[in-house]
């Protein structure tokens, strides 16, 4: 059974309102139990995937697709226009293909030239705009885009799967069921670019658009249409090679997304956006607790669920990995796919706290996320509506309190940083990394304090190294002060002060885990992040960078009403 | 001339802000006095540019803030640090001493527009009326937005000025137009004369309309000064730290 369910009283507005009006009683996880690195590096795609919300609402407001202009030469080098036409508003996908030498072609931020570049730009563009962009976008950060584009974009072939489509489709065969599996795309993004970047139009112009409210939206959607892009361009090149040439059959495309290739830039991210990254844990959180808080499974959440289960399993089965690491996970996800297939969905109360229950005592980190996913996934009606709540107003949590008395904030500190208190800084191995950013194409890198140089221009990203020195500085402090005097004082804390004060508004903003430690793993964040996306196949090429594919298994714009 | 959106402009002012020696917190501030001002059509990135490139040329002040009967001053000879004196007067907004309470003085602050966001956003927060003045300079502040302005508040970096604060209630109805908005003489304009303020008009009893643009100005001596200062915030790539990077060296024999 649930025990009494408590609100906390620190809740954003937004999700407050969200949660009063379903009208039930909440129990979510912890944070002390899921921002822990073993499980933020453990999460899995749900229906509450920003690729999922963007796809869920194309196709209940009947979005159009088209592709107004199309002008490759034989060698798969032109330009290229997509539009998705809205209910309000309209968004085209601008590409460029090149012709790009093998020896160029790198995936690294420190590129100059792709296989394909991309901007989305803000309605339909004019051929003075197609002109301009031609100028710009495939230059990428070398180049400038204005309010009018929401995204930038770039990504490469996969030569070997790419070359195999090509050569199969021009002789009038269909490719290797096989081959695609292996790949799982034909290109990968290397950046895509939103929110203001390189002149981009800023997220807060664009944020009060209803589709694009939710995280991530243009950055989703550009890369959807990225994946039809890609589809056109084998049969094209397959058509101009030879009479003989056919279309891509629909199921073996619909193995295909775009692949995407992913460093430790995208860590710091979540370290710089807490209260994003508080309101998409708690979005997803509730979502959990609503589902565990039914007091019966309906008959058809329990037919979805089975479904999702086998579905999972066999992607399970589909997902390579050659990085140890993930080989074991994999290894246990399927283990645990097959207990709760076993188990099945249980009879009398609660029954999904029941289940629940069961997992957090019978399977592995991989096993529980994987059910939170399908657990969500047959109970849209319940929590689809939270989407709603996974942006954030960055600015409105930005100022501190002076006021809040030292004795307060203090004690505000030892109890949700409990978890960063207990280690030993002074131990070399607890300090052993270094996070900052390299002059070279101005790229995050994680160094090694004991071995390089560097450590001095470190970006604040020891989060649990920071708070215990905060700590430490307050010790003399009286209570009855007001902070403003100690921040007056002490200007070298105010970042973690402010971080500090969020906390009490923003319980799962903070990684509980030593982002510095010897041990520490770049891919539990950027797997935490990239299951938000909504990507499968999470693979790890070291433990610092990762490939991964979106919109794999997905409709293309051609299939989606018909969902 | 290159156009920065508002989000890159505040990004190059906190790493300006860091390589000119600020810490990370206050880093953060210099950020968002930025965006602030940029929302305000106000040239804020070259007002930061400028005082930030004399505070790095410059010995850190070995003297904090000080705050003694309403009077914020420094026992430093340097001019006070308006990214600093405006965290403080956030952090002091409510308390005895901060302006809510009292008449404030800031002596010899420099760049003073610079406090100008610090005092909007608490203003709002205490759901009070601002007005900040200065050599021929006032600013209403409300909202959280610039209310009314006249005189010319956009001085060069190297002038510095002791600055007045006091703090009125919010007017019951809403209102544009506080009766104590002056007729100005002089036009508004940046340091770096840019006309994307001039956009304000003549700072009489208008509303200067907030994110008059949805961009903002880089100048060619802005940008300079700006890139000066980020790059004091990178390390210099070595063999060792290419190791450290993110995605594979080399990029590929990719599948």
């Amino acid at each position: 059974m649930i025990s009494t369910p408590v609100l906390p009283a620190t809740i954003p507005a937004t999700i407050s309102a969200a949660i009063s009006a379903a009208g039930t009683p909440s129990n979510r996880r912890p944070p002390e139990q899921v921002m822990r690195l073993a499980r933020l590096g453990s999460a899995h795609p749900t229906r509450l995937s920003f690729l999922r919300i963007l796809l869920r609402r194309m196709q209940t407001e009947g979005w159009r697709f088209d592709r107004p202009v199309w002008q490759m030469d034989a060698k798969g080098v032109g330009r290229a226009v997509y539009r998705a036409i809205g209910p309000d508003r309209t968004y085209s996908l601008v590409a460029f293909a090149h012709d790009l030498p093998d020896a160029l072609r790198s995936d690294r931020v420190i590129a100059t030239a792709w296989d394909a570049t991309f901007a989305l730009f803000d309605g339909t563009p004019t051929i003075a705009d197609l002109d301009r962009l031609a100028a710009n976008v495939p230059l990428q950060e070398a180049g400038r885009i204005t309010p009018s584009e929401l995204s930038l974009s770039r990504a490469n072939r996969s030569v070997r799967l790419f070359a195999h489509v090509v050569q199969r489709l021009a002789s009038g065969q269909q490719p290797d069921r096989a081959e695609i599996e292996a790949v799982g795309y034909l290109m990968r993004t290397t950046a895509v670019y939103g929110s203001g970047k390189f002149g981009a139009a800023d997220r807060t112009t664009i944020a009060n658009r209803p589709e694009l409210r939710a995280p991530f939206q243009t950055e989703m959607l550009s890369v959807w249409l990225t994946r039809s892009f890609t589809v056109d361009l084998v049969e094209h090149l397959a058509a101009t090679q030879d009479s003989r040439a056919v279309k891509l059959d629909t199921s073996l495309r619909r193995l295909l997304g775009v692949g995407n290739s992913t460093g430790l830039g995208l860590a710091p991210f979540l370290i710089r956006h807490p209260t994003l990254l508080n309101n998409w844990i708690l979005v997803r959180e509730e979502a959990l607790a609503r589902i565990r808080a039914q007091p019966q499974a309906d008959p058809q959440a329990v037919a979805g669920f089975d479904t999702a289960l086998q579905d999972a399993g066999r992607n399970a089965q589909r997902w390579t990995s050659q990085h140890p690491v993930q080989v074991a996970k994999l290894s246990d996800l399927r283990a645990d796919l097959a207990r709760i297939a076993e188990k099945g969905v249980p009879v009398g109360p609660y029954p999904w706290n029941a289940l629940w229950l069961w997992a957090e005592a019978h399977l592995t980190h991989e096993g529980q996320e994987a059910l939170v996913s399908l657990m969500l996934e047959p109970h849209g009606a319940l929590v689809d509506g939270l989407s709603d709540c996974m942006d954030a107003d960055e600015a409105r949590a930005f100022a501190l309190d002076g006021a809040e008395t030292v004795a307060s904030f203090r004690a505000g500190l030892a109890q949700r940083y409990a978890w960063a208190l207990a280690t030993d800084y002074g131990a070399p191995q607890n300090t052993a990394r270094f996070w900052y950013v390299s002059e070279e194409k101005l790229e995050p890198r994680l160094g090694e304090r004991w071995q390089e140089d560097g450590a001095a221009l470190e970006l604040p990203i020891g989060i649990g190294r920071m708070v215990a020195a905060l700590q430490d500085a307050l010790q003399d402090w009286s209570g009855d002060q007001p902070l403003a005097q100690f921040l007056l004082a002490h200007p070298e804390h105010r970042f973690m002060a402010r971080r500090v004060q969020q906390s009490a508004r923003y319980p799962y903003m903070e990684i509980q885990g030593n982002l510095l430690a010897a041990d520490m793993m770049p891919i539990d964040i950027l797997r935490c992040k990239l299951a938000f996306f909504g990507a499968s196949h999470f693979d790890p090429r070291s433990d610092r960078w990762v490939r991964i594919s979106l919109f794999q298994g997905l409709p293309y714009p051609d299939e989606l009403a018909a969902e | 001339m290159i156009r920065l959106s508002r989000s890159e402009a505040e990004a190059m002012a906190v790493k300006a802000a860091r390589g000119a020696g600020l810490a990370w917190g206050l880093a953060e501030e210099a950020g968002f006095a930025v965006r602030w001002l940029v929302d305000q059509g106000i040239d804020g990135l070259a007002l930061m540019a400028a005082y930030l490139d004399l505070v790095s040329a410059r010995p850190k002040p070995n003297a904090a803030l000080v705050l003694a009967d309403g009077v914020w001053f420094s026992h430093d000879p340097q001019p006070l640090c308006p990214i600093a004196l405006g965290a403080a007067l956030s952090d002091h907004f409510d308390l005895p001493d901060g302006p809510v309470q009292r008449r404030i003085k800031l002596t010899n602050v420099a760049s003073p527009a610079l406090v100008l966001p610090f005092l909007a956003q608490a203003g709002e927060r205490a759901g009070v009326v601002v007005i900040a003045e200065w050599a021929l300079t006032r600013v209403i502040l409300a909202d959280r937005m610039i209310l009314a302005l006249s005189g010319a508040p956009y001085l060069a970096a190297a002038a510095t000025h002791n600055v007045s604060v006091t703090v009125r209630p919010k007017p019951p109805a809403p209102t544009s137009h506080p009766p104590e908005a002056t007729v100005s003489g002089d036009p508004v304009s940046t340091a770096a004369g840019s006309t994307a303020a001039g956009s304000a008009g003549t700072g009489s009893t208008a509303k200067v309309s907030a994110g008059t643009s949805s961009t903002t100005p880089l100048s060619t001596a802005t940008s300079e000064i700006l890139n000066r200062l980020m790059l004091a915030t990178y390390v210099q790539a070595s063999d060792q730290s290419r190791l450290g990077a993110g995605v594979a060296c080399g990029g590929g024999p990719d599948r």
